[in-house]
This record gives structure tokens, C-alpha cells and sequence, in this order.
């Protein structure tokens, strides 16, 4: 009994920092005490202290062994009735089960109970009331909220779609901008802002956006950057091709979403033929990127490789080795 | 280590905390007695509370022979082909390493083979895992 004893103590050192007494609420009697019984001022409290501890030391075992241990029995009683009888008996469709575990929860009632009882005696486990009902109501009306707000949102995508198509660019950036501003891993929103930014030329704007590849599964986006990719200026066309190539293997070269690749290998079949070098250059480095990929690539390497243009051809013969 | 009460009362304690967990709390391991539930759902049985009384001498045995069942020989059977599956699995399936290697810890692989199983196949049968 003693090493019983012994065991029990040790087990409770172990744990004691979720030790029941060191909760404010779970401590009425020290409560009280600290309250009422001890002067305000001196000498009346000077003269207070020696009797401090032993005072102190019988209200908390109070606390600890009558009054907190009183005031769970209730909730120990719930989660024994919880836990065994509440749930999982059905007598019409589980009726044998249900039969059959009669026993066993019956024999497993007072241990349970009991556990229940001498766990939050001893440890700052919450009531039940402060648990269950306050939290539940919380997570109700937290997922109520999560669900109006994703529904504004959607609403809010499909006035930008409809913007944007209808050509009011300041109102689908807006609403855009606004969906981001509430949820940053929204992808049609973001999409919807570089699209609109690419209408507008901005270009910078369009190479600082993240997740770019997921612009290129949209229409409406790679239309618009083909077309700069083709007719923009010759920085503009210079900025597209250097976000081309910083994409790399995030550009879809089989399966879904290669819609685009014919509209890109016009631009960038047009881009050879540009009078700037560089641009030359930087399109011939593209195609030999996209080559083991895509054929229209391929063949148009294999033709600059064979063309009149001697540097060039070199080049793309290099690549396609 | 305590007394054989002490001793009994860890044991009660352990067996408590740990009853939670047991395959049989789970609907999934219970197959014997999940065919008898099916058997009388919706008979005359199950309709009325008299049914339901009237029955019970013969559903509370009936009940108790089926999950000793479950328990005993059914999830227990259902246990071996996955505790096998993961003994291969951990110890034999993709060696890593040379053939040396391999001709090195074959015997350490056989000795720890049935220890694996055994004990993979235990905690299978006792707690409710997925099969």
C-alpha cells in the first residue's frame, strides 16, 4: 500500500504543472482567505504572516481535497455517460452489439467514472459547459463566417471575370486586388490581376507575380501575352521572353493546359525575324529549351539551324545537338 | 516490483486507459457480430420493445459468443496478411546496399522476421488498425 502510495505521489509530481490547485478558479476556499481574512493594512498584516502559511496551507487542501473535488463530480458523472452509454448504443440497428456490450460498459462504468473523477480532481481539466457548448458554438459560427466569406469571394471572381471581359479593367483589378487582399492563395484572382496588368503593360508587375504558370492556363492571359510577345515593343517583347525563360520547366509542354503553345510559337516564330539581335538570340535559346518538348519548337530551331543566318545558325545548331 | 494487488491495480488502470483503443470498440473489427446486428435490424425482433426484451436471453449469449469471436479469432485472422505485408515490407522488400551486405544481414533478417510479425500481428489483433 505504501509503494502504492509512493506511486500514486510520484505520478502526480510528474504531471503537477496541470496541477488543478494552481488555477485561480479551481481554488475557492484560498480565494476567500486571500479576500476577506487577511488585513489590508499594517500592523494588522505584519502581524498576519506566521499565520499566513498554516491558514493558507488549510485552504488549499480544502480546495484540494473537498470543495474542487465536489464541484467535478458532475462533470466526471457526464463524461462516464458521454463516453459509454450516450453514444453508440442503437438499439434498432445495433441491437446484439448493443445487448452484448451491456456488461462490459456496465463493469467499465465506475473505473471510468472513478478515472474521470480523480483526473479532474487532481488535474485543471475545463467544466464540461466551458468546453463543449462555448467552443461548439464557435466553431459553428466560425465556419458560417469562413463560408459567407467564401462565397462573397466567389461572387467577387465572377463580377472581376465578367469586368474584365466586358474590358472594365480598373473593376476587375479592384475586385481582384480585393479577393487577394483576404485570401493571398486565391489563383483566379490572381490571375485575373495579371491579366489586367498585362492589358496594360505592366510588365514588371506581371514578372513579380508569383505562381506565374498558372497564368498560362488561362485564355484570356496567354492570348493577351502573345499578342505582346508578337506586336509589343522591342523591350516589352525582350521583358516577355526573359519571363519565358525564368518560368521554366513550370510551362506546360504536354497534357492540359498547352492550348497556348501554338499562339507562343507564333510570337516567338515572329521574333526571329526581328531586327534586334538580341531578341534573335534570346527566342533562339528559348526554342532550344522547348525543343524535347514540343515539336512546333523543334522545327523551328531545325529551320533557323538551316536559315541564311550564319551566327544564328550555329547557335541553333549547338542546342539541338 | 509491488505487491500482486498493486500489481493488479496498475494492470486494471493500463488496461482502462488503453480499452479505448481496442479493436472491438471499433465497428469496423466486428465483423461476427455486425452480421448478426444486419440479421434482426428491421425483423420483429428490433420493432417493438416487448420483441426487444422478449429476445434479449437469447442476443445477450448470442452477442457475447460473436465478439468473443471478433475478438478472439476473427481480427486476429484478418491481422496476419497485413502484419506480413509489413514485416516483408520493413525487412525484405528493396534491399539497399550490395550483396555483401545483404548476405550479412540475412541472418539478423531471419531472426527479427518472426519477432516483427509477432509482434505487428499482436497489435493489429488487439487495436483497431485499419486492414
Amino acid at each position: 500500500m505504501r509503494r502504492l502510495l509512493l506511486f500514486l505521489i510520484s505520478l502526480n509530481l510528474l504531471v503537477c504543472g496541470g496541477c488543478a490547485v494552481f488555477n485561480r478558479a479551481n481554488t475557492p476556499a484560498l480565494n476567500f482567505v486571500e479576500r476577506n481574512m487577511i488585513p489590508k493594512e499594517n500592523p494588522g498584516r505584519a502581524l498576519f504572516y506566521p499565520l499566513a502559511i498554516p491558514v493558507g496551507m488549510t485552504a488549499v487542501s480544502l480546495d484540494m481535497f473537498l470543495i474542487h473535488p465536489a464541484t467535478v463530480v458532475g462533470d466526471a458523472w457526464d463524461d462516464t455517460l458521454d463516453m459509454l452509454w450516450t453514444k453508440n448504443l442503437d438499439w434498432e440497428k445495433r441491437y446484439v452489439t448493443s445487448l452484448a456490450s451491456l456488461l462490459p460498459r456496465a463493469v467499465a462504468t465506475p473505473l471510468v467514472a472513478g478515472g474521470a473523477f480523480l483526473g479532474r480532481s487532481a488535474f485543471d481539466i475545463p467544466h464540461r459547459r466551458t468546453t463543449s457548448v462555448a467552443p461548439q458554438a464557435d466553431v459553428k459560427a466560425a465556419r458560417q463566417a469562413a463560408e459567407e466569406k467564401r462565397k462573397e469571394q466567389e461572387k467577387k471572381l465572377a463580377l472581376a471575370r465578367q469586368s474584365l471581359e466586358s474590358g472594365d479593367r480598373d473593376t476587375a483589378l479592384r475586385l481582384s486586388s480585393e479577393v487577394l487582399a483576404q485570401d493571398g492563395n486565391r489563383d483566379e484572382a490572381m490571375v485575373i490581376k495579371a491579366t489586367v496588368m498585362l492589358d496594360r503593360r505592366d510588365l514588371d508587375a506581371v514578372a513579380t507575380m508569383p505562381r506565374s504558370r498558372l497564368f498560362f492556363g488561362d485564355t484570356r492571359f496567354t492570348e493577351g501575352f502573345a499578342d505582346v510577345l508578337a506586336n509589343g515593343t522591342a523591350a516589352e517583347r525582350m521583358q516577355l521572353l526573359i519571363m519565358l525563360d525564368g518560368s521554366g520547366s513550370s510551362i506546360p509542354l504536354h497534357g492540359k493546359g498547352t492550348a497556348f503553345l501554338p499562339l507562343l510559337m507564333g510570337a516567338l516564330e515572329k521574333n526571329l525575324a526581328d531586327s534586334d539581335r538580341a531578341i534573335q538570340m534570346k527566342t533562339v535559346q528559348l526554342l532550344g529549351k522547348y525543343q524535347h518538348g514540343n515539336s512546333q519548337a523543334r522545327s523551328l530551331l531545325e529551320k533557323v539551324a538551316q536559315g541564311n543566318d550564319a551566327v544564328l545558325a550555329v547557335v541553333a545548331k549547338c542546342l539541338s545537338r | 516490483m509491488f505487491k500482486p494487488r498493486t500489481n493488479l491495480f496498475v494492470a486494471l488502470f493500463v488496461c482502462c486507459v488503453m480499452a479505448g483503443g481496442c479493436a472491438i470498440t471499433d465497428r469496423n473489427n466486428r465483423l461476427v457480430l455486425n452480421s448478426l446486428d444486419n440479421a434482426v435490424q428491421d425483423s420483429a425482433i428490433t420493432n417493438s420493445t416487448a420483441g426487444r426484451i422478449a429476445a434479449a436471453p437469447l442476443a445477450i449469449p448470442a452477442g457475447t459468443v460473436a465478439g468473443v469471436l471478433d475478438m478472439a479469432i476473427v481480427t486476429p485472422a484478418r491481422a496476419v496478411r497485413p502484419a506480413w505485408k509489413d514485416t516483408s515490407e520493413y525487412l525484405w522488400e528493396d534491399p539497399q546496399g550490395s550483396d555483401m551486405r545483404q548476405m550479412m544481414l540475412f541472418v539478423p533478417k531471419v531472426v527479427a522476421t518472426p519477432l516483427l510479425f509477432t509482434g505487428d500481428w499482436a497489435f493489429r489483433s488487439s487495436f483497431g488498425t485499419k486492414f
